[in-house]
């Protein structure tokens, strides 16, 4: 079997884990709220409390120190079997009493075997053919939306999976600190690094500790379960904000099968990476935030309908306790509590698109009553989002280092990012992740610019602006003109930075900012054509896009710096279906009151959207699958470490290699790092030792090398040779050794030394694995008489060199 | 209410039951009333003993003469042999007999360096490495890619004073010049039957440290306190391995090749210095009871003091039954050494229905009875035999005796009598390795001799490691009981309750530990003997797959010793993994092939 089947197998069943941890207990135990619900909806209510459930009841027991498996999944278990005694167990204890009579019956002869299983077959086809059919129905009633869907969870899968079934090896250095924390939750640290949002990690632990699938496969292939449900969201939140059944479709259609925006803003979403992960608690936000003020709206205008009737008495509200707008309010509530537990960038662009939310709805969100209740929602959230860890900071746990790092960004001193943030290495192309734009230094010039004029106006002498003072039309001039001013260099800006960062091509940037302008433009329309909720959803989309715009472009424009630009833009390429989608439904709905006919329009808005997709598929505006996904490990070394964890025992083997290993491994076995064990036999006098006390040891060695951290000089060839093998071991600490010409220093003289051992040991070192780049020896030792590895090999300061 | 035609069926059932019940029953009783040695029908025909005897000698000759070397292939290359005693030479001669390989000798080392066309292994005397010269001459044989076993270290002084001969053998530096150890610990992989510690075998070596890339078989042991504080790797090594420019250099630290255990240490060792060995092995378990039974009644005195009852009732009795459950209990196969007397100056009693109630209950085990040479009279060894043979022809006048048991008799005792009065002996047992220093010899009139080298009661730590040795290099072992002590006792170890006690206590850990190789009586592992001495054989690999041709008999044995690599399929035979890296094909055909798998690899490589 290929690594491709193994791994394609293991995506099925990590998918399946996932989804069946995450929807399945919500789904039951929430029936009851979910029954007539729009299938999105549902949607929607599962992720968000299956997610919220899993994290804070992982990290609540993670605070007392119980992260045992059993443990979390009797933790999972408990709501359903609370469930499942509430509401079913008259059904159940019927079922059970059937099923014994059943078996005495089997036993006593009564009944044969057979006529039991025909009758549980019977049982089990009345239990699903009340779904089947109504799917059945759906299909016939939906066909073209099902088809949608369909596709675009195909395109998804495609977008996310294809590269993982290509790609082994892990796509950003940061992952294996994320994996060595949620490592530790294992002996029921929850903070192991340092106070820092674990949301991630507790999902990815639960996972593990409930099924036992290796941290390194879940590392690797949860993104693209994750990022399956983090995209999702878009049709979600668009079937709440749209008015018209595919235009959803069309706008996530054109993000994810279309190549309109850059695929690098993509790059960071094929990564375990809790910022992206983050993502898939934001669009929630937004949609459950539409749907509490739209429940809310109407439960004010039934409350004040029956109040001027004066038929309040009749209401039913003493029975009905709960208003049904408080589920939306929850939801709204988890979901940003989500972000918070995940990343507190996401919990940034949440603010932002709830500040949307807010400025479309700005009617009834100001309205004290809701106002309360959306306070009250947020201090709940954001009290149970701190609660874990709050607690840890008074236990005396120090803050982790990159929200240190964070605040400095957020401070304007984010040059260096990746100083800061533990010496990661993105997967990103390089330069992509530097925090200061390549046209910072112009921007900033052009801030000072206008400083300048300002202060020059500040410093003018008294006498001359008493001699000159302006007429009111001379002032409102000079205002108009500011303010043109202001805006003229906030589109400039903004076009650069789309052209830079979002699009694919000058001509996508344009009618990107057409978008906006029609976005714009639909507002007042629709409000004159009292298509209130149309306009507010435009409006809500409008703000945010703005707002997401402004945030990107913060630096450019002399604003505070919250998120660095790469960052920023990729967080706004996943929003920017919101902008298609409401432009395009805006413009129907415009239509729509102008010609009252909704089928008509529905035909259209499937219409546009089966042309959109014929010509970018007849044009090649096609996105295929995303090449550019930078690796901090050969596919090789990723083969033989899933290969090493699965077939040896575990404590029994060694790996020498650079440094990513180290934590895939997860404690099965041990790791020795290739400068060290280089270092050990420099300054060689034939009294070197080098021992490592396990069975087997495997050398990890890239014949070509990796171009890790930073970039290399052009024209450099990193094959292992002699050349490089001749110069002096990098001296540096950290992540240093392993980054730029120095990995192709070490992985020299790492080849150089198997040669040389091969030939005294030429029975015992066998190739475990070679490809074009990569080559891994296996050595079996007799653990009582352990080598020495520690030779001349012809390379070391001290020996034959 | 039974159908007739269910009647019939059912009765058609129950005949078939009785009739394969009884078959059995009366088809032994058949073998068992014929009174013949089932052993001589599966004995090879004369024309064939002699075929196999011929080959023997002539290929024996022709690798002698060095016409059929096979120079440096890498099965069955040529063996070259520098300076050195005459013990060592016995040793060397012997094990490149059995493995059939060309033996060059040469004055030293030097002499083997000047010749680079030479045998890629060689065996060397270690002492002979205090001259320069030879120190020069075993780093160029490094050199050329050759690879040398050293026996016994160099003298200290040689070792400290020159490097080029501590890089050679792998040596950083002598701690000691002597030490005194109490044994030493063997690790697993270079003999067949695992790691072992053996504390009681007290030997004085240099204790040296060694330097990088040596892999150690086995290191001192020492029960003192300063010894038990050392690190494993700083322990004294007593076998080890280390790279000697492209070569490789063995080194036996201590006079391990001279001895009998020479053959079995040179086998393990050339096959670890080699990425792939293939050797031919005799593939025998013999286990023998000598001097049973005995037919006459003896020592009659001593036999009522200690058991109230005459030797023949003891024998038939007690020990009889005793016997009968350690062979079935550790599937061995019996080969009785009967002896009709042992004092043939005494008046004669015995029963004559005896030798019938042996004979049933030994064939019934599948085992043999064979004539033993013991006595404890003084009657002349031919005069005696002749009584004997007389003797169980009157009483089993179809069986006829092929083994024959000669004890601690020197050859020239019995070896005439065996165109004569032992005609029909075509394998002869005796105790321990021959005059020569080999397991088997061909004698006169085309009988074989069988070493048994071991006793069943005893199993001291120096029969431990000569078995491990003998296993590896013949995949035989032959061990005795001689239940004649029983009758006339020297001590309370040759009381039965004792030697039986024994017996089944040493037979289970330490002869089970090779249950993989077949149990076979005298005449069986006889035939397997001749067969293995006549075999040719040559080999080559290419890739993945060895392919073996071979003659010399209708099914041949080989041991094959790889290193990270397993047996997936073969044809032209059978295969059975013994040890980890030690497989024993079966050939049954002119032409092998074996297909091999690395262990160690990943299951994606090339296929990712």
């Amino acid at each position: 079997m290929s690594f491709a089947v193994e791994t394609l197998l293991w995506l099925i069943r990590v998918f399946l884990l996932y989804f069946a941890a995450v929807f399945l207990p919500p789904a039951f135990v929430l029936r009851p709220v979910l029954r007539g619900k729009p299938f999105s909806q549902c949607f929607l209510i599962c992720a968000v409390s299956g997610h919220f459930y899993i994290v804070f009841a992982t990290e609540l027991l993670a605070l007392v120190h119980l992260t045992w498996g059993p443990a979390l999944l009797l933790a999972l278990l408990l709501p359903v079997g609370w469930r499942a005694y509430v509401s079913y167990r008259e059904p159940i204890r019927a079922g059970a009493r059937r099923f014994a009579v059943s078996g005495l019956r089997v036993l006593r002869r009564q009944i044969s075997v057979r006529f039991c299983v025909i009758s549980l077959f019977r049982a089990v086809r009345g239990v699903l053919q009340r779904p089947l059919s109504a799917f059945c129905r759906y299909l016939r009633t939906h066909f073209w939306e099902a088809l949608l869907c369909a596709g675009s969870a195909c395109c998804t899968l495609w977008l996310f999976g294809s590269n993982a079934l290509r790609i082994y090896g892990y796509t950003a250095s940061d992952i294996v600190v994320h994996q060595e924390w949620l490592q530790n939750l294992r002996d029921g640290v929850l903070f192991s690094g340092g106070i820092y949002p674990m949301g991630m990690h507790c999902i990815i632990y639960f996972l593990h500790a409930v099924s036992g699938v290796p941290t390194v496969i879940l590392m690797r292939l949860i993104p693209v379960a994750a990022d399956f449900l983090t995209f999702s969201m878009i049709p979600v939140t668009l079937k709440v904000l749209c008015r018209f059944r595919y235009t959803p479709y069309l706008a996530y259609l054109a993000l994810t099968l279309a190549s309109f925006t850059k695929s690098d803003r993509l790059l960071r979403y094929f990564s375990a990476l809790p910022q992206e992960f983050g993502m898939m608690f934001v669009l929630p936000c937004l949609a459950s935030l539409v749907l509490f003020l739209r429940r809310f709206a109407a439960e004010e205008r039934e409350y004040r309908k029956l109040k001027k009737e004066k038929l309040l008495y009749t209401r039913v509200e003493e029975r009905t306790p709960r208003r049904k707008s408080t589920l939306w309010l929850i939801v709204l509530g988890m979901s940003f509590a989500l972000t918070f537990a995940v990343h507190f960038y996401a919990t940034i662009i949440a603010a932002v698109v709830l500040l949307g939310g807010a400025a479309g709805w700005c009617t009834i969100v100001f309205r004290p009553k809701c106002l309360g209740r959306a306070a009250a929602a947020a201090l709940l959230s954001f009290s149970v989002a701190i609660f874990p860890m709050a607690v840890s900071f008074a236990q005396g746990t120090p803050l982790q280092g990159s929200l240190y790092w964070a605040v400095s960004v957020m401070e304007g001193d984010g040059e260096d990012e990746t100083a800061g943030e533990q010496e990661t290495v993105s997967s990103a192309p390089a330069g992509e992740d530097s925090a200061a734009p390549e046209d910072g230094a112009p921007a900033a010039s052009e801030s000072g610019e206008a400083g300048g004029t300002s202060g020059g106006d500040a410093d003018a002498p008294p006498g001359a602006a008493a001699q000159s003072s302006p007429t009111l039309q001379e002032r409102l001039d000079n205002v108009v003109q500011r303010i043109t001013g202001v805006l003229q260099r906030v589109c400039e800006t903004a076009r650069a930075y789309f052209t830079e960062y979002l699009f694919e091509s000058e001509a996508v940037t344009r009618a990107a900012l057409l978008l906006f302008a029609l976005l714009l433009a639909q507002i007042p329309l629709l409000l004159l054509l009292r298509q209130w909720e149309a306009a507010r959803a435009a409006i809500a989309v409008f703000v945010l896009q703005a707002a997401l715009t402004l945030l990107a472009a913060a630096e450019d424009l002399g604003l505070p710096v919250l998120i660095d630009t790469p960052r920023m833009s990729g967080f706004q390429t996943y929003l920017l279906p919101l902008l298609l989608g409401l432009s395009v439904d805006g413009a129907l709905a415009v239509c729509a009151s102008v010609v009252r006919v909704e089928r008509l329009w529905r035909g259209v808005s499937l219409l546009l959207t089966a042309s959109f997709l014929f010509l970018c598929v007849t044009t090649g505006h096609v996105r295929g699958a995303v090449d550019n996904v930078g690796c901090v490990q050969t596919n090789g070394a990723a083969i033989c470490v899933y290969d090493i964890m699965e077939r040896y025992p575990e404590q029994k083997w060694t790996i020498v290699s650079c440094n990513e290993e180290r934590t895939m491994i997860d404690g099965t076995g041990w790791h020795y790092e290739v400068i060290d064990f280089l270092e050990s036999m420099e300054d060689y006098d034939g009294g070197s030792e080098m021992r490592i006390p396990t069975q087997y040891v495997f050398f990890f060695i890239e014949k070509e090398s990796l171009e890790y951290g930073t970039t290399w000089p052009e024209g450099t060839d990193p094959t292992a040779g002699e050349e490089w093998a001749s110069l002096p071991l990098p001296r540096k600490s950290g992540i240093s050794q392993y980054t730029g010409l120095n990995r192709i220093i070490v992985n020299s003289r790492m080849y150089y030394w198997a040669q040389a051992f091969q030939e005294q040991c030429p029975n015992e070192m066998h190739v475990f694995y070679e490809d074009e780049s990569f080559i891994c020896y296996v050595m079996e030792q007799n653990e009582y008489a352990l080598y020495n590895f520690a030779i001349d090999y012809g390379f070391n300061s001290g020996g034959r060199s | 209410m039974v159908s007739k035609s269910n009647y019939a069926v059912i009765l058609g059932v129950m005949l078939v039951v009785l009739f394969l019940f009884q078959f059995t029953g009366i088809s032994q009783d058949v073998v068992l009333r014929s009174g013949e040695n089932p052993a001589l029908g599966e004995a090879l025909t004369v024309q064939e003993e002699t075929a196999a005897q011929e080959s023997f000698e002539q290929e024996t000759e022709a690798l002698a003469s060095g016409k059929a070397g096979a120079g440096h292939a890498e099965i069955r290359g040529d063996a070259g042999f520098a300076g050195g005693g005459e013990a060592l030479l016995r040793t060397v001669a012997s094990w490149c007999e059995a493995q059939k390989r060309a033996l060059t000798q040469y004055e030293s080392l030097a002499e083997a360096a000047a010749d680079p066309d030479g045998p890629a292994l060689l065996v060397a005397d270690g002492a002979a490495l205090a001259q320069e010269a030879e120190q020069e001459a075993l780093a160029e044989l490094g050199e050329q890619g050759r690879s040398v076993i050293v026996s016994t270290l160099p003298p200290a002084d040689a070792l400290s004073t020159s490097r080029t001969l501590r890089e050679s053998l792998g040596v950083r530096e002598v701690v000691r010049e002597s030490l005194d150890l109490d044994g030493f610990t063997l690790y697993e992989g270079l003999l067949l039957g695992g790691g072992e510690t053996f504390d009681e075998l007290p030997l004085t070596v240099p204790y040296v440290r060694l330097g990088a890339a040596c892999k150690v078989y086995a290191v001192g042991v020492l029960e003192e306190e300063w010894f038990e504080s050392l690190e494993n790797e700083e322990l004294p090594p007593i076998l080890w391995r280390a790279g000697n420019g492209g070569g490789l250099t063995a080194v036996v630290n201590g006079e391990f090749l001279e001895a009998e255990t020479g053959t079995g240490l040179l086998t393990g060792l050339a096959a670890d210095l080699t990425n792939l060995s293939v050797y031919p092995v005799v593939n025998a378990r013999v286990s023998a009871a000598e001097n049973y039974p005995l037919l006459a009644e003896e020592n009659e005195e001593q036999m009522t003091e200690l058991y109230g009852q005459g030797s023949v009732n003891l024998f038939r009795d007690t020990i009889w039954p005793g016997l009968a459950g350690i062979f079935y209990d550790t599937g061995e196969s019996l080969t009785a050494l009967c002896a009709p007397r042992l004092d043939y100056t005494r008046p004669l009693n015995r029963d004559e229905d005896l030798a019938e109630f042996y004979y049933q209950q030994i064939l019934k085990m599948q085992g043999e009875i064979g004539l033993s040479g013991m006595q404890v009279s003084d009657v002349p060894l031919e005069e005696k035999l002749s009584q004997d043979l007389d003797y169980l022809h009157s009483v089993l006048p179809e069986y006829g005796i092929s083994v024959f048991y000669a004890g601690s008799l020197a050859g020239s005792e019995y070896e005439g009598l065996l165109g004569g009065v032992l005609e029909d002996v075509r394998t002869v047992l005796a105790d321990g390795f021959g005059e020569d220093g080999r397991l088997f010899s061909y004698l006169e009139n085309g009988a074989v001799r069988l070493s048994v080298y071991l006793d069943g009661t005893v199993h001291e730590e120096e029969d431990d490691f000569l078995l491990r040795c003998t296993q590896t290099g013949y995949a035989y072992c032959a061990s005795g009981v001689d239940l004649s002590r029983i009758v006339f006792p020297e001590s309370e170890d040759d009381l039965w309750n004792n030697m039986s006690l024994e017996w089944a206590r040493l037979y289970r850990p330490y002869r089970l530990r090779y249950a993989y190789f077949d149990a076979l009586t005298a005449s069986q592992a006889g035939r397997r003997v001749r067969e293995y001495l006549a075999v040719s054989y040559d080999g080559a690999r290419a890739g993945d797959t060895l392919t073996l041709t071979a003659g010399g008999g209708e099914t041949m044995y080989f041991m094959l010793r790889t290193h990270g690599e397993e047996v997936v399929s073969m044809t032209g035979g059978t295969f059975e993994e013994l040890e980890q890296d030690w497989t024993l094909l079966t050939v049954t055909e002119g032409t092998a092939a074996v297909t091999l798998r690395q262990r160690d690899r990943s299951e994606y490589a090339g296929k990712e």
